[in-house]
């Protein structure tokens, strides 16, 4: 009894901890709560996230604020065409005094990495993020390095200027775990934005100011460990893999999602379960996280596409095509 | 009409054969015919065009509005072309203004949009015909060539539509990668005229005058067709050949028989002066001689140089010479041959009539063709083509119900048939799409309330239906609770919510919606103590069926004594306003 008592005090201190990443982040990052919340459920679920948006919509400080809520360590790196693997991972350099080839790790050796822009470099480049992301190590001269936790990539891509890029392979769109619209903010949510800046409340420098009583990295993993603990229906498990097969047989989709959406699915709506204060998965939790999961995880027949479908149109057709589950 | 001008040979075609004949005739006069109709066209659109830029927009508007006007000019053009006339006609201007005016109004209003222009165009311009005899006229001979007419015309305004197209395909073609055009406010031009829209103008201009005298003269050609067809020109002209043709025998058999009858004298002046001759030689050489037989001499000679003369010509002329000079009065036929020569006028009338038929027998008005299809093979050999089974039913069908088989009661009887059959369709197609007019047709308070069989039987796979809850919900609820069956008896709680709020309170629910949903829509609909109630009811189920947390038995108890006092108490009123 006294289990489920403890197991439960942790449950309420782990939801009053993502209250307070929560609305730390807010305070920093105006109008953009969706964003908000489903950047905390990857982080939750020691996922990774793609973010597409415009420049400017506030990426780097929604990265670097998230990071400062936890009192974590944050990299970015400015992916561009001759951006090498081993500028992302590290090398071995020759100390010249020592005699000795030293390790210098790359920016990947981080909690939170911001990867701006990832499809303007290579493939090759892109596939060093690979093992980092699935695997949390790097392997530089052969030798596995691991990344502590917590660790979360958030890449982000440009949805204009197309030209010139190279479209992420579908191996390393499969590892994000959501895949996230930013939008631009609201009229009276930019008002306040231009108000912060201008009056210097808020400057990229100084955020440490404007967090309040922050985690610590360690926080950030128990509550991870915590996520995975919440209580999960079998039905609601049918219910999501039954959403992903649904893909699979739709006909206006040509490449349905894999299993790795339908664990994504599930691991993201416990994550959600708890951000709402719930210990329990329901199937909403499903649905509300199901189009994020699987929008990147899908390939459009091309008739679709030309009618002028996006992905998210047709998955919430096929998610009102599958009958909740029973009970 | 001057038919020996004719350029044409006036044979009766098909109506498609006169189209091709009237591109002919186009091709023949392209010029002419092109500045006919180019000149008034740009009389008319330069003031346009200088005097306001902003009628720029509208002139292809215009143009398009007075085409029946401009197409006169090309139409009278050719019509003297067609007869033979090139000189240019010399009008007065009242000509010209008569030209242009006569019935304009007309045409320009109500058969401004007549498919068959072309084809009545010269009713208008070449007969002046007008008001009720040009409706009687145009109905006289559009009988069978409307179609044609209107085939063309269809036909012509794809060429023009294609060629346009073309022509402004082909500009922006020309148009640099460099020159950024935003079609999206192509429109604006409309009221800010530009470059584009002089292209544009000037294109439309050109498709229109390449297509103008095809269209000219293909309708003008269905006019000519129409009446030779009607008033039978290539008979008249094929008698008019005939009669040419008898009066030129005529005249030559008249010439040989004048000559003929110049033949005797010739001959008995020739004869005189070849017998006069030896006769002087003779008395010369006799009275030189002092010969007495002279007189002896004078008789064989000139018949010896008649016989050798004679000889020399042909039987029939040595016959009538011979004639001629026995007797003096050779101009009157004897009795036998007045009979040949009558027998001989009987003789021509009856070639002549031989002549007449083997011509009607010959083409133009004959005219053979080789046609070959195949024919299925019968039993007795008679073929009968699918017409003629048709009408052979039809008349058996009408034999059977007993009524007279006149051609007036077949048409009426197809005539009910068709209708029979066009309101039969637009049953069919009212009754495919009868779902379609429910909205339409049914009260808008019905519309509100999901129809019964819009109803999921099956929500969250729950049973939702009567048949599947017991009569007595709250009983078996509370025989449930005291057997410690929690769970079953919170399930049937919550399945005979599901229902009621389906039914009862008419909540649109689908087989997807998932606890919360139902509650969201139960709030959008219900009055608020039965929505409150039902998600008091649907967190208690939530937290039993997906957070393995099994509520108090007193919970339920009162969960399940609410439900009952919200049933027996009276239907409220859903205020949606309040509840949006």
């Amino acid at each position: 009894m006294n289990d489920i008592d403890n197991h439960d005090n942790k449950i309420d201190n782990a939801i009053q901890n993502i209250q307070k990443i929560r609305t730390n982040i807010r305070n920093i990052v105006v109008g953009q709560e969706d964003v908000i919340d489903q950047v905390i459920v990857v982080l939750l679920c020691r996922g990774h996230i793609l973010l597409e948006g415009l420049p400017g919509l506030g990426k780097t400080l929604l990265v670097k604020s998230l990071a400062t809520c936890f009192s974590g360590k944050f990299k970015r790196i400015q992916f561009t065409p001759d951006l090498m693997p081993s500028d992302i991972t590290g090398h071995a350099l020759y100390d010249m005094h020592s005699g000795k080839f030293s390790v210098r790790k790359g920016p990947v050796f981080t909690h939170l990495l911001l990867a701006d822009e990832i499809n303007r470099s290579p493939a090759k480049t892109q596939a060093a993020l690979l093992e980092v992301m699935q695997e949390q190590q790097a392997t530089i001269e052969g030798k596995p390095y691991p990344i502590e936790g917590p660790f979360m990539v958030l890449a982000t891509q440009n949805p204009i200027e197309q030209e010139g890029t190279y479209p992420l392979p579908e191996a390393e769109l499969d590892r994000f775990l959501l895949k996230v619209f930013m939008e631009y903010p609201a009229l009276d949510d930019e008002k306040t934005l231009v108000k912060n800046v201008t009056s210097g409340s808020l400057a990229i420098e100084s955020l440490d100011e404007k967090v309040s009583d922050p985690l610590t990295p360690e926080d950030i993993i128990e509550l991870q460990q915590l996520t995975k603990a919440i209580t999960v229906d079998d039905q609601v498990i049918e219910y999501a893999v039954r959403l992903v097969h649904a893909t699979r047989h739709s006909g206006a989709i040509l490449k349905g999602a894999g299993p790795r959406a339908s664990i994504g699915i599930i691991t993201a709506a416990k994550a959600w379960a708890l951000m709402n204060e719930r210990r329990y998965v329901l199937p909403d939790d499903v649905k509300a996280m199901a189009i994020p999961v699987m929008r990147h995880r899908v390939l459009l027949s091309p008739d679709t596409e030309i009618d002028g479908f996006t992905p998210d149109q047709v998955l919430e057709q096929v998610v009102q095509s599958v009958d909740a589950p029973r009970q | 009409m001057n038919f020996d001008r004719l350029q044409v040979n006036p044979e009766l075609r098909n109506k498609w054969q006169a189209i091709d004949m009237g591109i002919a005739l186009a091709r023949q006069w392209y010029w002419p015919l092109l500045l006919a109709w180019v000149i008034p066209v740009l009389i008319v659109s330069i003031p346009f065009a200088i005097i306001d830029s902003t009628f720029i927009t509208l002139l292809p508007l215009i143009i398009w509005w007075l085409k029946p006007l401009f197409e006169r000019l090309p139409l009278l053009y050719l019509s003297r072309y067609l007869f033979g006339e090139f000189a240019r006609p010399k009008m007065t201007l009242k000509g010209w203004f008569r030209l242009y005016t006569f019935d304009a109004f007309a045409a320009l209003t109500w058969r401004r949009l007549s498919v068959c222009r072309s084809f009545t165009l010269a009713i208008t311009v070449l007969e002046k015909q007008k008001g009720h005899a040009r409706a009687e006229r145009r109905r006289l001979l559009g009988r069978s060539t409307n179609r044609a007419a209107t085939w063309l015309t269809i036909t012509l305004i794809h060429a023009e539509m294609f060629l346009l197209f073309g022509c402004v395909s082909l500009v922006v073609l020309f148009i640099p990668e460099q020159v950024d055009i935003n079609y999206d406010t192509l429109w604006s031009i409309i009221e800010n005229p530009t470059v584009i829209e002089y292209v544009y103008t000037f294109l439309y201009f050109i498709s229109i005058a390449i297509i103008t005298p095809f269209y000219v003269a293909c309708g003008f050609y269905l006019y000519i067709n129409r009446r030779i067809e009607l008033e039978a020109w290539d008979i008249e002209i094929q008698f008019k050949q005939c009669a040419e043709s008898r009066l030129q025998n005529a005249r030559k058999q008249q010439n040989r028989e004048k000559q003929k009858r110049h033949l005797p004298d010739l001959t008995k002046v020739r004869s005189i002066i070849t017998a006069i001759i030896p006769t002087l030689g003779t008395m010369l050489i006799g009275g030189l001689l002092l010969l007495p037989a002279a007189a002896i001499a004078e008789e064989p000679t000139p018949k010896y140089a008649l016989l050798q003369e004679s000889s020399d010509s042909s039987t029939t002329s040595s016959t009538t010479s011979r004639k001629t000079l026995s007797t003096p009065d050779a101009q009157i036929p004897p009795p036998e041959e007045s009979q040949t020569l009558w027998r001989s006028d009987a003789d021509a009338t009856l070639d002549t009539k031989e002549r007449i038929l083997s011509i009607l027998e010959s083409p133009p008005f004959v005219i053979e063709k080789e046609v070959h299809h195949w024919k299925p093979k019968t039993s007795n050999g008679i073929v009968k083509t699918i017409r003629e089974k048709i009408i052979s039913a039809i008349l058996s069908l009408l034999s059977l119900l007993g009524a007279p088989s006149n051609r007036i009661d077949i048409a009426l009887f197809v005539e009910i048939l068709l209708w029979g059959l066009v309101i039969a369709i637009i049953g069919l197609i009212l009754w495919h799409f009868r779902h379609h007019f429910e909205g339409l047709i049914a009260p808008k308070s019905k519309s509100l309330s999901p129809l019964e069989s819009d109803i999921p039987d099956t929500i969250m796979g729950m049973k939702v239906t009567q048949e599947s809850l017991p009569t007595d919900v709250i009983g078996t609820i509370q025989s449930l609770l005291s057997t410690n069956q929690l769970k079953e008896a919170l399930s049937l709680l919550y399945r005979a919510n599901l229902h009621d709020l389906a039914h009862r309170h008419h909540v649109s629910l689908k087989s997807w919606c998932t606890e919360m949903e139902c509650a969201q829509l139960a709030q959008a609909s219900c009055p608020a103590p039965i929505a409150s109630y039902f998600t008091a009811l649907t967190h208690c189920w939530l937290q039993l069926a997906y957070g393995h947390h099994l509520p108090d038995k007193s919970k339920i108890l009162s969960l399940a004594n609410d439900w009952s006092n919200l049933q027996h108490s009276p239907p409220q009123v859903l205020d949606h306003g309040a509840s949006q």
